[in-house]
């Protein structure tokens, strides 16, 4: 195994690496695109609830991020696939098609399954981005900001949102692990030839080199995120020194 | 002596009493905890008054001549691809899915409170090894882990218990032992151990007690986890068994038939999300009341 050599699939004879590298862009491209998704929806709701604290803005920034964290992606992917896919024909329900081969295509198949994914990590990200920026609009620095003639966008945007970026990046690292796990679910409800998908079926073939492989792969994923995530505290808080003895 | 006993009980007693209004003065403020908290009993005592409210058995009552009918009086939420009724299967799969969470977090949080407790109060190399597993086994995300684990033991309800206790131990382990860190220095601990205290003792009736609040809060966030766990295993096939009802697995069912038969999807999808809403909610509010710091 430490030679990369992760052994072959019971079932398709095929390397297990082989399998991987075939399966993986579909995952990679799924999981980005629904981390760009919560994102998306996450920071603004998550500003404007900590903003407008305490009024019907807030109350109902915190609603969407509350469903978001309930509503399991599995359920509001079928819920997604009967609305946008079988009654109003906007996308298609299943499938996957590879962004080399047509761009339009690519984004059609995924976006319902990123959207799926991704709110929950919306939900996520938005609470803690509400929370975050709430503890640092308190502090003295954004008044003296204020005091200076700051305009609200500078206070907001340049300032508490870069210093709230923390923890924020934190959870969506820690969160990383959700959305693999995710994947799994989505893939299979959207026909997704993904990482996910192979594992499913894997472990109905009782393909154990092939399930091996995949839960090592995705360790592997997780362990790199979490690196990544450290390296970025060092960006939002120059403080944050890693050569420091 | 046995009055002494007796007067000692009752003062107790009386402190419980006054400790729990004192609780829910406080937690009673935020309504949407108390709402979250009624929507957890609620679930819970249909969890446990499933057989009586099931009007029709969700297994053995197949009716063929009635296949995929719509919600009416008789099938409240219609009734699915053999004629069962879904209500019914709604019901019972709420004991199935509450009855696996639950077990499934109160082990967890079991072994990692012995882990943690061990872990954080001896330090040095048993802390070294024990953290280290830890770690390995949070390297993996959960639910990839246990759908490992269940690939490995084989799926039924006593495996889906054991492969989320598993998955979840390590969380509370950590969380335990950053307490027990945060504690085992302080000066009434010292003061027990220079007093002859076992280390048994302290462990378990003086250091133990500081981590009741955040395992708390973290047992209502990894019970929602927990049944969200059950359902997406039960969904992708690896979870209860059929013809054994849960909520993941009606969803599965229903899948096939989403487009005749869309209430076979959605009444199982809102149990979980009302489940899980509740639980945040009430989880929120715990938060808020037993660390004021996070609110």
């Amino acid at each position: 195994m430490l030679s990369g050599d992760l052994g072959h699939s019971l079932v398709s004879d095929k390397e297990v690496l082989t399998l991987l590298w075939e399966r993986l862009p579909a995952t990679m491209a799924l999981i980005m695109y629904a981390l760009l998704i919560s994102v998306v929806i996450a920071i603004p709701l998550g500003i404007i609830s900590a903003v407008r604290h305490n009024t019907r803005w807030d109350y109902g920034a915190m609603l969407i991020a509350l469903i978001g964290v309930s509503v399991p992606n599995f359920w509001a992917g079928l819920l997604l696939i009967m609305t946008f896919s079988l009654h109003l024909g906007w996308f298609p329900s299943t499938g996957y098609v590879d962004v080399t081969q047509n761009l339009w295509k690519h984004l059609e198949h995924l976006a319902l399954p990123a959207f799926a994914l991704g709110f929950l990590q919306a939900g996520i990200v938005t609470r803690m981005t509400r929370s975050s920026m709430l503890e640092v609009l308190k502090q003295d620095y954004i008044c003296t900001i204020r005091a200076k003639g700051g305009t609200e966008k500078v206070v907001i945007l340049k300032h508490a949102l870069k210093n709230s970026m923390i923890p924020i990046i934190t959870i969506i690292g820690i969160n990383f692990g959700l959305l693999l796990g995710g994947t799994v679910v989505v893939e299979t409800i959207f026909s997704i030839p993904g990482i996910g998908q192979l594992l499913v079926q894997s472990v109905f073939n009782r393909d154990y080199p092939v399930i091996q492989g995949v839960i090592l792969c995705v360790a592997v994923i997780y362990v790199l995120i979490s690196l990544v995530v450290d390296l970025l505290y060092a960006y939002f808080d120059p403080k944050i020194d890693y050569n420091e003895g | 002596m046995e009055y002494v006993e007796i007067t000692k009980e009752a003062e107790k007693k009386g402190q419980f009493a006054e400790q729990m209004r004192a609780f829910w003065k406080v937690f009673s403020i935020r309504k949407t905890a108390v709402f979250g908290l009624a929507i957890v009993c609620f679930v819970i005592l249909i969890a446990i008054l499933a057989p009586l409210l099931a009007p029709f058995d969700p297994v053995e009552d197949v009716d063929y001549g009635n296949r995929i009918a719509n919600p009416s009086a008789t099938h409240l939420f219609g009734t699915d691809e053999f004629g069962r009724d879904i209500f019914s299967r709604v019901l019972m799969g709420a004991q199935v899915s509450i009855a696996i969470s639950v077990s499934a977090v109160t082990i967890s949080a079991a072994i990692g409170i012995v882990i943690g407790l061990i872990s954080g109060y001896y330090g040095r190399w048993v802390d070294n090894v024990l953290m280290r597993i830890v770690d390995g086994l949070m390297s993996f995300p959960p639910i990839l882990f246990a759908i490992a684990l269940m690939a490995a033991l084989g799926n039924n309800m006593g495996n889906i218990i054991v492969a989320l206790a598993v998955v979840y131990a390590p969380l509370f382990a950590r969380l335990v032992r950053g307490t027990v860190l945060s504690v085992k220095n302080k000066e009434y601990v010292e003061a027990i151990q220079v007093m002859g205290g076992s280390h048994i003792r302290i462990l378990f009736k003086h250091i133990l007690p500081n981590c009741l609040s955040p395992l708390l809060i973290q047992m209502t966030t990894y019970f929602a986890y927990a049944i969200l766990a059950e359902a997406s295993l039960s969904f992708i096939g690896l979870g209860v068994p059929q013809p054994e009802p849960s909520w993941g697995n009606i969803l599965y069912d229903g899948r096939q038939y989403m487009l005749e038969a869309p209430w076979i999807t959605v009444f199982p999808g809102v149990a979980i999300a009302v489940t899980v809403l509740g639980l945040n909610l009430l989880g929120d509010g715990l938060r808020d009341y037993l660390d004021p710091r996070m609110k």
